[in-house]
């Protein structure tokens, strides 16, 4: 199974779990296990979508390898598209992250060259650190360009690229949260709970 | 009219019949606890202290050794941007028996949904505004009967009522606003926030405009205060400060302390608000703001408030300036690379306390400040 993966920081994992990988195998058991440990740490309609994913990923294992869900299966799959959260696999070779500062950050305004994004420190510990910047729209590829807008949400590390062959270099990397997108089924059930929240507040 | 030098937050709590207003700022963020008398106290809004990340009110109880769900009657939730309410759910929830109040447009379906729509849909290392309503509507919702009901603020309504005691003076706080016209257009603003369908979730887009702030006028005895949330004013007679001048029907007298609206800045000053509202120089106190290039007060309105108010006071230098953490020296020659510079997004808490003589001297306002906190003359 050939799988390209896509680095994407969610809230509460650290960013050196990212790891960009490329042109790995792995089978497709690997691959349900590491969903299903990721899903513990999403969220709501987060876990909800991806409990999706993983259910289409078990039926096409099922179907590929009848009775042995160990067995390796030589399907291209674009993990992308199956999981475009998070990933952390097993791996030998590859590139590694060593952070050294990282934040969260969200979009206040996009300017014309530029973009003004509030920063939170999740180095700062116990202290509550917030910044402010200004970063420039050329540094960002051309599907941030696309998505960004007021309320975008980032994450900002900066640290230390390891290469397999034990070079070094000081790397900065943004990268914008693909979060799903909202779906009718729970724009729905938000007014519905939101009808049911009016009438709690109002006495009723 | 006596000042005190600067000095730490803790302290004696004030006598049972002193009044005082003690506003904190970090500069994007502003909290106002009021004492009304043997030991009630009305809390407005929340901001969370820059070091500890604690609401402000409640380390401001803890310093002077009160428990907040005794002393807190009244919480008032006077918009929902994210500078007026961060840790507003955490005072809600040690103060189980203080009434809410907000504008009843917060509590409309329309808006529940849009609540509900972005705090379910993404989870926030520290929390928007929208996440702090829902957190704290979730907590109202948890109480019995009648109290869960949120005292709807609307233009001269009376929303706590307090009776003398041998103590202290009776007590009112009144609400000035919003008025009927951004009531109805604050519902429109919302239909602008529905997230569409397989669009990208995000962080809720920050408010526009703060007409439906909520500005209260309370009365202790014969003392009284204006606080002005971040009601701005438009030259719209039938909405903002001109509504509220305009109206037969508000509180008449004149406040001797007034919370200056809007961090000071000129969409917050109304004349008639000085002239008819407000007696001859009084006590000011504002918060400053301080985000991307939008910095409150300016110069220009320090001058302004200062010609009408010569005893103001600012509860945080500013400008905050460059961030006061350093960091490795590869951070640094990285983030010199990236962005040039990082801001700090606020200076350090600060605080202005405001406290009278009591019932033998309730013209005598003494005024104490924080280490960050300044006289408004300062920044001229």
């Amino acid at each position: 199974m050939i799988i390209s993966t896509v680095a994407a920081a969610s809230c509460d994992e650290p960013f050196a779990d990212f790891e960009e990988t490329a042109g790995q195998q792995v089978s497709a058991s690997d691959l349900v296990h590491v969903i299903t440990h990721e899903l513990s740490g999403l969220h709501g309609g987060l876990a909800e979508a991806s409990a999706r994913r993983l259910r289409r990923v078990r039926e096409t294992s099922r179907d590929s390898a009848p009775g042995d869900s160990t067995a390796s299966t030589a399907q291209i799959m674009d993990f992308a598209s199956l999981y475009p959260q998070r990933i952390a696999l097993p791996s030998e070779a590859r590139a590694t992250f060593f952070p050294l500062q990282e934040w969260e950050g969200y979009v206040i305004r996009v300017n014309q060259n530029s973009f003004t994004a509030r920063l939170v420190d999740l180095t700062a510990g116990a202290t509550r650190e917030e910044e402010e910047a200004d970063f420039p729209l050329d540094d960002l590829s051309d599907s941030d360009r696309k998505v960004i807008r007021a309320g975008s949400l980032f994450r900002w590390a900066i640290g230390y690229r390891r290469a397999p062959g034990g070079s070094k270099e000081r790397v900065s990397r943004i990268v914008f949260r693909r979060l799903p997108a909202w779906t009718r089924r729970e724009l729905d059930r938000n007014r519905q709970d939101a009808a049911e929240w009016a009438s709690s507040l109002a006495g009723e | 009219m006596g000042q005190l030098p600067r000095r730490r937050m803790n302290g004696p709590p004030p006598s049972a019949d002193q009044i005082e207003l003690t506003l904190f700022g970090p500069g994007y963020g502003e909290c106002a606890v009021v004492h009304l008398g043997a030991n009630r106290w009305l809390v407005v809004d929340s901001c969370l202290d820059s070091v500890t990340g604690r609401p402000a009110a409640l380390a401001y109880f803890e310093a002077l050794g009160l428990d907040p769900a005794e002393a807190i009657r009244l919480i008032t939730i006077s918009h929902w941007h994210d500078d007026h309410i961060r840790g507003v759910s955490m005072l809600v929830s040690a103060a189980p028996d203080a009434a809410i109040c907000c504008s009843a447009a917060i509590t409309r379906e329309e808006f529940l949904s849009r609540v509900l729509d972005y705090s379910r849909a993404v989870a926030l290392k520290y929390s928007s505004g929208l996440h702090e309503i829902a957190e704290v509507f979730q907590r109202l919702r948890g109480r019995p009967g009648s109290d869960r009901q949120p005292r709807n603020a609307i233009a001269n309504r009376s929303v706590l009522t307090m009776a003398a005691t041998d103590e202290a003076d009776d007590c009112v706080v009144t609400t000035l606003s919003p008025c009927d016209r951004e009531f109805e257009r604050f519902l429109g603003t919302v239909a602008g926030m529905v997230p569409a369908i397989k669009e990208t979730r995000r962080r809720a887009p920050a408010p526009e405009r703060n007409h439906l702030s909520v500005a209260l006028w309370v009365k202790v005895g014969a003392v009284q205060l204006l606080l002005g949330s971040d009601l701005e004013e438009c030259g719209d007679p039938a909405s903002g400060w001109s509504a509220i001048v305009g109206s037969p029907e508000r509180p008449q007298g004149s406040a001797s302390v007034f919370k200056i609206p809007h961090h000071g800045s000129k969409t917050g000053h109304h004349d008639g608000v000085w002239e008819s509202m407000v007696r001859r120089s009084p006590v000011a106190v504002l918060s400053p703001f301080h985000s991307g290039s939008v910095r409150l007060p300016t110069q220009r309105d320090a001058a302004r408030i200062l010609e009408r108010a010569p005893e103001s006071y600012i509860t945080a230098r500013f400008p905050a300036g460059a961030t006061r953490k350093r960091r490795s020296a590869a951070v640094e020659r990285t983030i010199q690379e990236t962005v040039g510079r990082l801001r700090a997004a606020q200076p350090r808490t600060g605080w202005v306390r405001i406290r009278n003589g009591g019932r033998a001297d309730p013209d005598n306002w003494t005024v104490e400040k924080g280490v960050n906190a300044c006289a408004l003359s300062a920044l001229t």
